[in-house]
């Protein structure tokens, strides 16, 4: 029987996808950055810091509350899926990355991985479809397996969602939405935030895509900023991409994931990608 | 490490991308040309401006919000929903929609005070993609540029500070499938078109418009501001302002500068800076690179709302470490003075920036 919050989930055309209204305050974020890439075992540009007002205007909104961890603290194996150590790696993401709807990372990436600037038991790097030493890199699988919390994921990396990678990559996250980088963005301090306040009255897609294509009072056109929404049908994936507000309500898990170890069942996707190019260092 | 120099009010020079300023051509327009440099290439004059923002009244707001709403929808509407939408005192960051009750469609409106940037869409039309007609981007480029003209009618932009030749164009495309089937339908939702405002030629990437255009031939979305830029137009030669370099004299700038800004002689010829890009720079991967305007990206919001800004030889790049790919960097190379340090235009690293202690 369907629930007044389940009611309006499909009133908005997204199935029984409402797990509950924004109301209660609870832990539904995980946040990892790190700007520190240097001397640290994961060298790459440092970078500026790009969470902290997003947490800010999070945690102003009463339904949120969540962790926040940065440089030192933060940890790839905390997106590493912890159902199998030698399929995945040695991961916490039941503790951590994959416990919480909505989960970050900043730093610097690739198509479908991600860079931390602190190694950690000699691991810097996560991949999201699999690892040849998973002692140095780690397999992500949110939304599924162990944890299964993940409801949305927000890359703020270079080309974590290079389209034409998607299939082979990111789409292994059993989650309702993805935001990412289509190539190499310059992301400014504020950016992540003001794409938070701008989901009022704006979907979640259409603040992504107009407030990462650049930052305000700057015209470059450089950056390629891309949303992908997930559903067991096309209009379920359809319905997320155009409808999903993280102001508004909160999705439930995507149900039916993949088991430990397994790769997904049948499912549809919808991506539109904001088209400035792609950079010639993503693979 | 390589080390930059630390940012002082003056930025930048650049590139734009798609080829409309390569690196072995100066941007049309560019500056004139006077005494031979060390290279043998003419040095040319330029101008550094003055550049400052203003915020907006909450009736200069409503005001605009109601004309871009009109050239965005083709009609006319009533200015009412408006006033009652902006606040007398406005915030950095404000935003509000309006009902299909006032404007027939609903329409998002976004406006960043501190930066003068206001962007409107039509969020229904921007997510569809269920027309069949396509205008193609030839079509779409028509209906930019005469909705550009009906901006400066309305007095929302001034066309003598644009070149639309040169405006870039992007799409918005929105791609369908499943795991079970290789086959993808990708379909375009939009044309998207941005011009920069132009200095002499050079584009200036803090100011500007851009506009997208639905496949089906109307418009989706506007964004329009930026800064001013503090200068004396004129057909003919005008004298400078203040004057650097050795030569003086009188200076053929269509668009000269008053306030703070001066006039200095550079090298068009950017192709040692581009070499030099490279040797100190093995790892990056430029995406573009040219002679532009652009302030420091950690000084385009908050602080001081007046700066000086100089053109500069930017390479927009991000570097390769191992597997890994940085988020994306601009650096601008003086081209007054080929043996200073890059200026790093990038938002300033933090390296130190700390969060929430494990327990």
């Amino acid at each position: 029987m369907m629930n007044k919050w389940m009611k309006l989930g499909a009133a908005l055309g997204l199935g029984g996808a409402i797990l509950a209204p924004a109301t209660a305050r609870a832990d539904r974020y995980y946040i990892g950055e790190s700007t520190d890439f240097t001397g640290n075992g994961c060298q790459n540009d440092d970078l500026n810091e790009i969470t902290a007002s997003l947490r800010n205007s999070l945690d102003a909104d009463s339904w949120w509350s969540g962790s926040r961890y940065v440089n030192l603290q933060a940890w790839p194996h905390d997106l590493v899926e912890s159902c199998s150590s030698s399929t995945y790696g040695a991961g916490l993401d039941s503790t951590y990355g994959d416990t919480r709807q909505l989960t970050v990372y900043a730093g610097h990436g690739n198509a479908g991985a991600l860079q931390w600037g602190f190694k950690r038991n000699g691991m810097c790097d996560v991949d999201f479809a699999s690892s040849g030493n998973t002692a140095v890199t780690g397999v992500v699988r949110l939304g599924q397996m162990s944890g299964a919390g993940t409801v949305a994921a927000m890359w703020l990396t270079s080309c974590t969602l290079k389209r034409d990678r998607l299939a082979s990559k990111a789409n292994f996250q059993w989650v309702r939405q993805q935001f990412g980088y289509h190539n190499s963005p310059s992301i400014g301090d504020n950016t992540p935030s003001e794409f938070y306040v701008g989901v009022w009255p704006a979907s979640n897609k259409d603040s992504w895509l107009d407030h990462m294509e650049d930052k305000p009072g700057l015209w470059t056109g450089d950056n390629s900023p891309i949303v992908v929404s997930y559903g067991a049908t096309s209009a379920e994936a359809s319905s997320t991409h155009n409808g999903a507000c993280l102001k508004r309500q909160i999705l439930a898990p995507r149900p039916g994931g993949p088991s430990c170890g397994n790769g997904p069942p049948l499912f549809f996707y919808t991506s539109t990608l904001r088209d400035n190019g792609t950079s010639s260092g993503c693979n | 490490m390589q080390t930059f120099k630390s940012f002082c009010f003056c930025v930048v020079a650049t590139l734009t991308a798609c080829g409309q300023v390569s690196e072995d051509k100066p941007a049309s327009g560019a500056p004139s040309q006077s005494d031979a440099s060390e290279s043998g290439v003419k040095a040319a004059s330029y101008g550094a401006f003055e550049v400052s923002w203003s915020k907006a009244s909450a009736a200069q707001l409503a005001a605009r919000a109601h004309t871009v709403a009109r050239v965005l929808l083709g009609r006319d509407l009533p200015s009412e929903p408006f006033v009652a939408s902006v606040p007398s005192t406005i915030p950095n960051n404000l935003g509000f929609r309006t009902s299909e009750a006032d404007t027939g469609e609903a329409l998002d409106f976004r406006y960043f005070a501190e930066v003068d940037d206001l962007r409107v869409s039509n969020p229904t039309l921007d997510s569809d993609i269920t027309t069949p007609k396509d205008v193609g981007r030839d079509g779409a480029r028509q209906i930019f540029e005469r909705a550009f003209d009906t901006l400066a009618q309305a007095g929302l932009v001034d066309k003598s500070e644009y070149d639309l030749s040169t405006a870039r164009t992007s799409t918005t495309t929105t791609a369908s499938g499943s795991s079970v089937s290789e086959d993808e339908t990708i379909v375009t939702n939009s044309y998207d078109f941005l011009a920069r405002r132009t200095i002499n030629g050079i584009p200036f990437s803090n100011a500007g418009v851009r506009i997208r255009v639905h496949r089906g031939g109307r418009l989706t979305a506007i964004r329009l501001g930026g800064a001013q830029v503090a200068s004396l137009r004129s057909e003919s030669t005008v004298p400078s302002v203040r004057t650097l370099g050795t030569t003086g004299g009188r200076l053929d700038l269509k668009e000269s500068p008053t306030g703070a800004g001066f006039v200095f002689e550079g090298t068009p010829d950017i192709s040692r800076l581009a070499a030099r890009f490279k040797k100190e720079f093995p790892a990056a991967a430029a995406d573009r690179s040219g002679i532009e305007y652009m302030l420091p990206l950690s000084a385009s919001l908050g602080g001081a709302n007046k700066a000086v800004v100089e053109p500069l030889f930017v390479v927009s790049y991000s570097t390769k470490t191992g597997e890994m790919a940085s988020r994306r960097r601009y650096l601008g190379y003086s081209i007054r003075d080929l043996q200073a340090r890059p200026v790093d235009l990038s938002d300033k690293a933090k390296p130190e920036a700390t969060g929430d202690v494990r327990q």
